[in-house]
């Protein structure tokens, strides 16, 4: 029988959208050397459109083409990472049938995964991701997801990237795991729907960049906020008059969120200006200075992916600036995966905190003033 | 030479609780950051914000024989707190003043306002003059962005002896431009020279008096 392979083939047209569509990784010192690598010189001052088309007429092998393909290729820098808590303890092994299971009907997936401690358990994912509307050498994205699974006391935790795939992937495991404990799974994720009120959503935001341990507040740099639009929903049973009221609020302007960017965002002016009429934040950036050695800055975001309603909070690490003969360097440097990893967990840890905290105070505020109505 | 910077601050809550905060994060020398309070009173506080930087610092000689330092550096920041006035005064600031301002944000449970000042300098510095009751001559002055024509600008000092406010006039003639920054020079009740600018600082070219001190702030058109 014939290879498979050989069916398959890109024409030049291809080629040519492949190499054109994307300017910022293919740029015209890119196309002068993918030329160079073929002993074809090329005037620097050529246009980036006629470098493409006579590029996309020579002949490409397979690997030719894959080379491309990995030039365009997105970093997976600026992914953020969410994670997911068990009410149910599982050990390595118990884990690792599970995934044999999940990948004998997962077909379209492939899965690797590996112990990494008595504790931890790391499953990675790589599927494909289809997008119809892009040119056909880069409909089928091939994508990898890493699942870090941890055992903290009888739960477990699940670390996983701030995608619906990844959470699609999670829901399959709890049914996998449900059949296997012979129990209901909760999946619990770090939400505010217990908190309903701008100013315990913002507290939540505010308490968490001002207690990681070792790690306090500097600079707020990025913030988002947003208006919380269930309170208006609730004056609906006034007056009948309301309804003209209403339809003219709607004719003016309203602002539903704002995006700040700035320094020491939480201080200024505008801010408080807007936490005074209502606004809450959905998502910070801030830069936070570790109080022990090696006293690096680092520079971390974390927010909701729905803001309005407080759902799937994603968080992720931008960098680090290292300490170094008594000055910081200029520009931030990735943080090794390491690190990384201890950033997170104690990133994580200090929302669970952070969330519980709030969600018994907000219970007993709650409590309180039943007693009161009561009384 | 002593520089001022006053900030817009607006404290949601007393300078008696503020300090009751800020002793909760005080530096007693053991931590790498805190604040050491010098004087509370109703309407306003004295206070140092102080960090510890401990780093090594790595040398080599000619030969490549590397030593190494254990070096321990303070930087600090004096500030006055105030209910009344600007509300933050910074005496002598660093230039990375966000550590500080991210404490005391924290200290007020994230509810502190603090923003830039944008003063009109002229305004300021004859107001000085008058609650001196000194005249002195401006012998400095900077303008910024005076528009030369459609999308050309000029940045100029302006430099004399005398008082440059004629000539300044002279050379704007109803040009659109910002005054900056403007040097007084008083020789009366001793010699000094006070430069103001238009985001809110005074810099003395020697330490300056409580009354004079009192004067330019409360001079201060906010």
């Amino acid at each position: 029988m014939r290879d498979p392979g050989q069916l398959y083939f890109a024409t030049n047209k291809e080629i040519h959208d492949l190499l054109f569509s994307a300017k910022q990784k293919v740029t015209e010192a890119v196309l002068l050397e993918l030329l160079r690598d073929r002993g074809i010189f090329s005037s620097p001052a050529e246009s980036r459109e006629a470098l493409v088309q006579y590029l996309s007429l020579l002949p490409h092998d397979y690997a030719d083409v894959c080379g491309i393909l990995e030039r365009r290729e997105a970093s997976k820098r600026g992914e953020k990472t969410a994670t997911i808590s068990l009410n149910t303890e599982l050990s390595p092994d118990e884990l690792k049938e599970i995934v044999s299971e999940y990948q004998k009907t997962e077909v379209q997936e492939v899965v690797r995964a590996h112990k990494k401690s008595e504790s931890e358990f790391v499953m990675h994912v790589t599927y494909s991701e289809f997008d119809y509307s892009k040119t056909r050498l880069l409909q089928r994205q091939d994508r990898d997801a890493e699942l870090v699974f941890t055992k903290v006391g009888g739960r477990t935790e699940i670390r996983i990237p701030a995608t619906d795939r990844a959470r699609a992937m999670v829901d399959k495991l709890r049914e996998r795991i449900e059949a296997h404990k012979k129990a209901v799974v909760q999946l619990e994720e770090i939400e505010l729907t217990g908190l309903t009120s701008a100013e315990a959503r913002t507290t939540f935001f505010t308490r968490l960049i001002s207690s990681l341990p070792d790690f306090p507040l500097m600079t707020v740099s990025r913030l988002r906020v947003a208006h919380s639009t269930s309170e208006q929903e609730d004056d609906d049973f006034d007056m009948d008059g309301d309804d003209v009221d209403e339809a003219e609020e709607k004719m003016l302007g309203v602002v539903e969120n704002v995006a700040l960017s700035g320094e020491n965002l939480v201080a200024s002016e505008m801010y408080q200006e807007l936490k005074d009429k209502g606004f809450f934040i959905t998502s910070i950036t801030w830069r936070a200075k570790q109080n022990v050695h090696p006293y690096a800055i680092i520079e971390c975001d974390a927010g909701f992916e729905d803001r309005q309603a407080g759902k799937k909070f994603r968080y992720s690490i931008h960098g680090a600036l290292k300490f170094k003969n008594g000055a910081y360097t200029k520009n931030l440097r990735p943080v090794s995966e390491a690190e990384k990893s201890t950033l997170l967990a104690m990133l994580e840890k200090t929302a669970r905190i952070v969330l519980a905290q709030l969600l018994a105070e907000a219970a007993g505020a709650g409590a309180d003033s039943g007693a009161e109505t009561a009384v | 030479m002593k520089r001022y910077r006053w900030l817009k601050a607006q404290w949601p809550i007393s300078m008696r609780v503020l300090a009751k905060r800020l002793r909760v994060k005080a530096f007693d020398g053991e931590q790498v950051e805190g604040f050491v309070l010098d004087r509370v009173r109703d309407d306003f506080l004295d206070a140092r914000f102080v960090e510890k930087i401990e780093y090594d610092d790595t040398v080599t000689d000619p030969f490549g024989v590397e030593a190494s330092f254990h070096r321990v550096e303070y930087r600090s920041c004096e500030f006055k707190a105030a209910v009344a006035g600007p509300g933050l005064e910074l005496v002598d600031a660093p230039r990375g003043v966000q550590t500080m301002i991210s404490r005391l944000a924290e200290a007020t449970d994230f509810a502190l306002a603090i923003s830039p000042l944008s003063v009109n300098v002229l305004d300021w510095a004859s107001e000085v003059q008058r609650r001196l009751n000194e005249v002195g001559i401006v012998d400095s002055l900077q303008l910024g962005a005076m528009e030369l024509a459609s999308n050309v600008q000029a940045k100029a000092v302006i430099k004399g002896s005398v008082d440059v406010l004629g000539a300044t006039q002279a050379l704007v003639h109803g040009k659109k431009h910002v005054i900056e920054k403007v040097q007084i020079r008083f020789m009366r009740p001793k010699r000094m020279t006070v430069l103001l600018t238009n985001n809110g600082v005074a810099r003395f070219d020697q330490e300056p008096s409580e009354d004079l001190l009192s004067i330019v702030r409360s001079s201060l058109p906010l």
